[in-house]
Parts: structure tokens; C-alpha cells; sequence
């Protein structure tokens, strides 16, 4: 009887063990998105609330639902974002109020080399701080990468690898508009 | 007496914790602290996020900050970098496990022997049956055995 018991509960070890396995592989997109993106698809972009580094509080990508998002994925020490930094910042200020909201996720990064960093550039649009779960989720390979997300929440090809030029942005930002309405 | 033996030795053990936590040093921080990039001891690692953390720690003891003060704010707000920068599981939540798996494997190892140890014991024969259920001997050599025996208590 006792032999039989512990049997039983091997069995429901094992099992739940499967099931953990099972839920950790299905609840990981792992890097769907700039796969697809890459082919020329259109995936909804994953959702996600973090907090905020310029500021104090929290950020949800659902609150900015009926903007193009240009979102940028950054760290203070890496050197090619230091390249793209200038130019992000200044195309946020020439696509505000149309419609578009720039978006960083500064990866981590402590919070004091990230402000440092946002200060020598210039940047004011808000940067949220991620502990590479949502590098995972989009498929960051490296930094920086900027991914377009239309009005309808979906993120929309090109994705752009390395610092972003001037022309690439609006680039996106274009298309970015165009599928959304 | 005894009570008041234990309570001096609990204190000599607790004062070391409590200067530790109360005045952390950098050497001991960076030992239990991770580089969460290269996942190397921070005083073993000189990868940019670690280099960042290192001048924080230094900052922030300067400041007069605690162990714990120090270690939450860089796995919490508002630095953010998570659980992975701990050297060591924490005792709350799901990593709690990771203290309380390995006592208990111990443990249950421990009862698995002893039942086990207990089962052989009792299914074991002892001297007595074992005499008890030999071959009897012959009655003419029970006999000669006693007579050559006899011949050394003289």
C-alpha cells in the first residue's frame, strides 16, 4: 500500500515537473517578433507596464494605444547608442504631436548612468527600465534596436539593428502611420 | 547560568551580522553580488554594468547606506535589475525553495535510512534462532564432544 502511495506521488512529481517545462516554453515568445517583423510581417506588439526612469511611476505600452510608438531599446554603456542618441531625440521632438511617442527601454542599466546619459543627449521622451524580459519578448539581439508600433498596438516592419539614421526613422515612422489608419 | 551562556554566545554571533549590515564593506558586496551580464561574481567581473555597480556600491557606502539598503536598490527601485544580480537565493517567494529543498532532501534521507535501518533489524534472525534452528547433533557425538571437553577442566 505504502509502496503504491509513493509510486503515486513519483508520478505527480514527474508530471508536475512536465507541466512546469510545458507552461516556461509556451509563455516564452522567444524572439518571435523581429523574426516576423524581419519577414515583412505585422505582430502584435507584446504588452507590458514598467517603471519609468525619467521620472517616477509606471508606464504601459496599452496607455499609448492610438500612437505610433517608436521604441528604442538602449543602455547608458553601450558605445553605438551613443551614435543613434542625438538623432533620436531630436526626431522625438520633430514627430511631437503628430501622433507619435517615442518610447526607450533602457536595459539593464542603473538608474543614475541612464540619466547622465539622457542629459548629455538631450533626451526627453520617457524611458522605462526593463530587466531583459522584453528583450526576450521582441527579440533584441543587441543594442540599440528601434521596433515601430502602429496605432492598433501591432508592430509593423522595418525593425531597425544598430543606431537608427535620420532617414530609417522616418522611415518607420511613415509606414508605421500609414498602417494604422 | 546556562541561559545566560547562550544569550553571550547569541550575541557574539549576531554582533559580526549586524556591523555587517550596518556597515557594509565593498569587498563583501561585490563577493555576493553577480554581474547580471556575464553572471561572474562582480569583484571577478569588469563588464560596464558591473564597473556601474561597483562605483554605485562605493557611492553608496560613503553615503552611510545599509547592506540590505544597498542590495535592495539595486534589485529593486530604482536601479531595476532583478534577482539575477544576487549571488545567493533569496529566503522569500519561489527562491525560498532553493534554501528549503536541499534541508528537506537531507531530512527525508535521513528518515529513509532509519526506516530502512529499522526494517533490516527486525527482519533479521537473531543468534538465538539461529542455533535454535541448526542441525541437531548426533547424540554419540554430543556425547564424544562433552567427553574431549571434560579433558581440559581437569
Amino acid at each position: 500500500m505504502a509502496r503504491r502511495a509513493a509510486q503515486g506521488v513519483a508520478v505527480a512529481v514527474v508530471l508536475a515537473l512536465l507541466g512546469v517545462l510545458v507552461w516556461d516554453i509556451s509563455h516564452q515568445s522567444g524572439g518571435k517578433v523581429a523574426r516576423e517583423v524581419d519577414k515583412g510581417e505585422v505582430v502584435v506588439a507584446p504588452p507590458f507596464t514598467r517603471s519609468r526612469v525619467d521620472t517616477d511611476g509606471k508606464l504601459s505600452l496599452a496607455s499609448l494605444r492610438g500612437k505610433v510608438v517608436v521604441l528604442n531599446f538602449w543602455q547608458s554603456y553601450c558605445a553605438p547608442c551613443t551614435r543613434e542618441a542625438r538623432t533620436l531625440a531630436e526626431g522625438s521632438k520633430r514627430w511631437e504631436g503628430k501622433d507619435v511617442v517615442f518610447l526607450g527601454v533602457d536595459e539593464q542599466d542603473l538608474r543614475g548612468p541612464a540619466l547622465k546619459f539622457m542629459r548629455r543627449f538631450g533626451i526627453t521622451y520617457p524611458i522605462v527600465s526593463d530587466n531583459l524580459a522584453l528583450t526576450g519578448h521582441y527579440g533584441v539581439t543587441g543594442y540599440p534596436e528601434t521596433f515601430f508600433i502602429d496605432r492598433r498596438g501591432r508592430v509593423v516592419p522595418p525593425h531597425i539593428i544598430g543606431p537608427a539614421s535620420r532617414q530609417k526613422l522616418d522611415q518607420g515612422i511613415r509606414r508605421a502611420l500609414a498602417f494604422g489608419t | 547560568m546556562r541561559a545566560l551562556l547562550l544569550a553571550v554566545l547569541a550575541l557574539a554571533l549576531a554582533a559580526p551580522a549586524l556591523a555587517s549590515e550596518q556597515h557594509p564593506t565593498q569587498g563583501e558586496l561585490e563577493a555576493e553580488l553577480v554581474c547580471p551580464q556575464c553572471h561572474e561574481p562582480l569583484d571577478e567581473s569588469n563588464s560596464p554594468i558591473a564597473q556601474q555597480m561597483k562605483a554605485y556600491i562605493r557611492e553608496h557606502i560613503a553615503m552611510g547606506w545599509t547592506k540590505s539598503h544597498i542590495v535592495d536598490s539595486l534589485v529593486g527601485p530604482p536601479n531595476n535589475l532583478g534577482p539575477s544580480v544576487l549571488g545567493v537565493p533569496q529566503k522569500h517567494g519561489f527562491d525560498l525553495l532553493a534554501w528549503v529543498l536541499p534541508l528537506a532532501g537531507i531530512a527525508a534521507g535521513a528518515v529513509a535510512l532509519a526506516t530502512g535501518a529499522w526494517v533490516w533489524s527486525r527482519n533479521r534472525p537473531s543468534n538465538n534462532v539461529l542455533v535454535a534452528d541448526g542441525p541437531a547433533l548426533d547424540p554419540a557425538l554430543d556425547r564424544r564432544v562433552d567427553e574431549e571437553l571434560a579433558r581440559y577442566d581437569g
